[in-house]
């Protein structure tokens, strides 16, 4: 029979004791919700929100953020002004652009047709090319009153007026029964 | 005070901290220091019941600050715990079984057999056993407590501590050597 210390215990025995484990840590929710039921109790108070020693360090981080916010809002409404800028200029240029291309490419158009009417004026009708004349008199003269609505001031536009008004006044009340006659597209 | 502001403090310090000014970082630092003993304690008590462990020790840190201006640091506050500890796991029994543990049960509570291909260890071994060996065995033989003490701690008589530790023990060298059945050492 093995030795038995004074506790009665064989040596293995009490080695075998001494080895369990003396600590183990619970899971941390434990401390979590002892702190918070000693805190409903009163034992625990809270922490002070703002402690004077904190104070600097807290306006400081509050002056940086406040910093940081309005920097960026300014540098944000900057870039939004321009982009707004930009989405307006689209709207307001592109639908005049498009305009100009229109009237180059029709005036074009219409000084060929007029090329090709003198090209075919010998062997015409004469009294075809005395028509094909007033309308083409007729879109000059439209032409130039569209252009003093846009330059009142335009010297050249104003001019081929007065001659256009002038010419016609010479020519009696047929003519301008005729050029009223013309139609537009 | 941050964590590292309570690590030199002593128990004492910590405690008069948590009472003047109920400092949190007092408290957690007191907590940290003693729980894992606390807790492997009751947990062994308990039989390896973890929630059940937790639930004493979170009830033995609410005692134990509720009474913190009453201890008079005669003892360690780590053997003081263990107390209120082992008083609460107590109070979880009566709460349980609707009566205080029968210490002078003259007939042996059954033991349940480990499966025969279960190796158990001393720990299974000690937490198969009924609550008033194990207690005793425990604070005898892992705690260190006389008989008086536990006798003094448990309301009972030293020589009723003394008859629960000698069948605690033929208990424990059973069912880990089930051929030893029947064999006794001398017990303490």
């Amino acid at each position: 029979m093995e030795p038995m210390d004074e506790n009665g215990l064989r040596r293995d025995e009490r080695e075998a004791f001494d080895a369990l484990p003396r600590e183990r840590m619970p899971s941390r929710m434990l401390e979590q919700r002892t702190v918070r039921a000693l805190k409903r109790r009163g034992i625990i108070r809270s922490r002070p929100v703002l402690s004077s020693a904190r104070l600097p360090w807290l306006a400081a981080g509050i002056a940086a953020a406040l910093a940081l916010f309005v920097s960026g809002l300014a540098v944000g409404q900057s870039m939004g002004v321009r982009q707004t800028a930009d989405a307006f200029a689209d709207v307001y240029t592109q639908p005049t652009a498009r305009a100009a291309a229109r009237v180059q490419s029709t005036g074009s158009e219409h000084r060929a047709a007029l090329a090709a009417l003198v090209a075919a004026a010998g062997s015409a009708d004469p009294q075809e090319v005395r028509q094909a004349r007033e309308v083409a008199l007729a879109a000059f003269w439209a032409a130039a009153n569209e252009i003093v609505r846009l330059a009142p001031d335009d010297p050249v536009a104003l001019r081929i007026l007065q001659e256009a008004e002038r010419s016609a006044g010479t020519r009696g009340a047929g003519a301008a029964q005729d050029t009223t006659n013309v139609v537009w597209f | 005070m941050g964590r590292e502001a309570h690590s030199g403090v002593p128990d004492r310090g910590l405690a008069a901290a948590l009472l003047a000014r109920g400092d949190e970082g007092a408290f957690r630092e007191l907590y940290r220091r003693h729980t894992p003993r606390l807790f492997q304690f009751v947990l062994r008590l308990l039989g390896g019941v973890e929630v059940d462990a937790e639930d004493v020790v979170q009830e033995t840190w609410l005692r134990a600050t509720e009474h913190l201006d009453r201890f008079r640091w005669e003892s360690s506050l780590s053997t003081w715990l263990s107390g209120i500890g082992l008083n609460v796991c107590r109070d979880l029994w009566r709460k349980r079984n609707g009566r205080d543990l029968d210490w002078n049960a003259s007939v042996e509570p059954p033991i349940p057999a480990p499966r025969s291909d279960e190796r158990i260890d001393l720990e299974r071994a000690i937490a198969l056993l009924p609550v008033g060996y194990r207690t005793v065995l425990i604070l005898h033989d892992l705690e260190g407590y006389t008989h008086d003490e536990i006798g003094e701690r448990m309301g009972i008589a030293s020589g009723t501590s003394k008859s629960q530790l000698s069948c605690a023990r033929r208990a424990v060298r059973a069912t880990l050597n089930p051929e030893s059945r029947g064999m006794d050492g001398a017990d303490g």
